[in-house]
């Protein structure tokens, strides 16, 4: 879950390379996600750093699951990828850094 | 795997004889004690019975034990409730930068209304020095509060000797013992001990009830106003079925005390053993002369403890972290920053705290996850760093 992830444009432009646990995540998705576990639509920092710890480690399994670290967004069911903060995600392409 | 619960510093599971008392007392005895027939009657023969279980099991008298919700409200209690007994004469507390945050914000909060506080430092396995204690010492000092075993790293403070200064020196001696309570002999006049905070849900009982040992003669105010339950100090209808649990709780961790600690150890060691073995740049925290069985704080460098408790957790093993929570960021250790950890190891930390009910076999399957977890991140951590050179 410390993975890095890159997030490039067609044009290889990135658009964010860092830890997968820092990528932009739209907020209303944190919400859910901590009225899903907790019930709570305000949590805590600590309660809030575990309902991302669970969106990602959700979208890590799909990823993962794709078998390869190089994945197009346009190839992924748009609901396992909304969650991410930028406009028109399904337009670029990810690659995940991750063990062999 | 079954879940592996490794966190009962945190709280613990009520076990099925305590379950059993609260049961019959909820059905039977569920009259308010303030009242003078049966029901109310049995009530309060069974608070009565169970403060003088309590009172027993830390040498106190039984009019000395003060019912309450829990460790929290006994340390605000102490300390609120001396120092403004004392009004204006002493206006000086003694603590340590290791307390639990109840005692650590109600400190903060008596400074903001013009009191003192003096924080004592303590060494890397988290004790004070008592010579630093007595230089802290000031004419106006009104009280010493002091964590008996710290609910981080598990150290046991050296209660007698504090004790002793503080007799010496007519000053009240408050401890929070909400860890060591049901886990360590304590007898509150050997200690010279003034105030003791407990609470059951840390030795098997139910949450939201716990109690405050006032030594006899001790001024104190009282914090809830009301009624006149708990001798006129602790306003409110008693939790007679929560009092009861409590009792039966502390009364089998006593009568077990040996046994429990002898197999808690046995956990513990091996626990520590396979992690010093498997798994490289390790730091144990804490660890000195004398320490609390169960609790095991361990830093892994390179590793974020959240991480690391998060894994665990996806393979039904909890422990937690020991950061706080602040208003809008996750704050290291105060614990771990005062025994002089660095920004990092207190980030990279986990507390595993074990007790008489985990075995070998769940220990080493908890090693071995944790072994598995700790080289995926850090491999994880090398390959991130590899490709920000590229």
């Amino acid at each position: 879950m410390n993975e890095k992830i890159i997030i490039k444009d067609y044009n290889e432009k990135v658009i964010y390379n860092g830890p997968i646990l820092d990528m932009p995540i739209k907020e209303q998705y944190i919400v859910k996600k901590s009225i899903d576990l907790f019930d709570d639509e305000d949590p805590c920092i600590i309660h809030k750093s575990y309902a991302i710890k669970k969106i990602i480690d959700e979208f890590l399994k799909y990823i993962k699951g794709k078998n390869h670290n190089y994945v197009k967004l346009s190839t992924c069911d748009p609901t396992k990828i909304d969650f991410i903060n930028i406009d028109d995600i399904t337009k670029y392409s990810l690659l995940l850094i991750k063990e062999k | 795997m079954k879940d592996i619960y490794m966190d009962h510093a945190s709280t613990t599971i009520i076990l099925p004889e305590v379950w059993e008392v609260m049961d019959k007392c909820g059905r039977v005895a569920y009259g308010n004690p303030s009242t003078l027939y049966n029901y109310g009657i049995q009530s309060k023969k069974i608070v009565n019975q169970s403060r003088r279980i309590i009172a027993n099991a830390v040498g106190a008298k039984p009019e000395e034990i003060f019912f309450c919700s829990g460790g929290s409200e006994a340390d605000n209690w102490a300390l609120k409730g001396t120092i403004l007994f004392s009004g204006n004469k002493k206006k000086h507390i003694i603590t340590t930068k290791i307390e639990h945050s109840a005692v650590l914000n109600t400190c903060k909060y008596l400074e903001e209304r013009g009191f003192n506080v003096t924080y004592l430092d303590v060494d890397k396995h988290g004790k004070i020095s008592l010579d630093r204690l007595k230089s802290s010492l000031r004419e106006d000092t009104c009280l010493v509060s002091i964590i008996f075993a710290n609910n981080e790293i598990g150290t046991i403070q050296p209660i007698k000797e504090i004790g002793q200064i503080c007799k010496e020196n007519n000053i009240y001696f408050h401890v929070d013992a909400v860890q060591a309570v049901g886990h360590v002999p304590i007898n509150v006049n050997e200690l010279n001990i003034s105030m003791l905070s407990m609470s059951a849900h840390k030795f098997h009982g139910p949450k939201g009830i716990g109690a405050l040992y006032i030594r006899e003669g001790t001024k104190i105010d009282s914090l809830i106003h009301g009624g006149s339950q708990e001798r006129g100090k602790r306003a409110g209808t008693e939790n007679v079925m929560a009092i009861a649990g409590m009792a039966k709780a502390l009364e089998l961790g006593i009568d077990n005390m040996h046994e429990n600690n002898f197999k808690t150890l046995k956990v513990r060691n091996y626990i520590v053993n396979q992690i010093s073995e498997k798994i490289d740049r390790v730091r144990f925290n804490g660890f000195g002369d004398n320490y609390i069985a169960g609790i095991i704080s361990v830093s892994f460098e390179g590793v974020d403890g959240s991480i690391l408790a998060y894994l665990l957790s996806e393979d039904c093993i909890y422990v937690s972290t020991s950061s706080a929570c602040n208003s809008n960021s996750i704050e290291p250790s105060h614990v771990l920053m005062a025994i002089g950890s660095s920004y990092d190891i207190a980030r990279g930390t986990i507390r595993i705290s074990v007790n008489e009910t985990n075995t070998i076999d769940e220990a080493k399957y908890a090693v071995d996850n944790l072994k598995h977890h700790i080289d995926e991140l850090r491999n994880n951590s090398k390959r991130n760093r590899s490709m920000a050179r590229v």
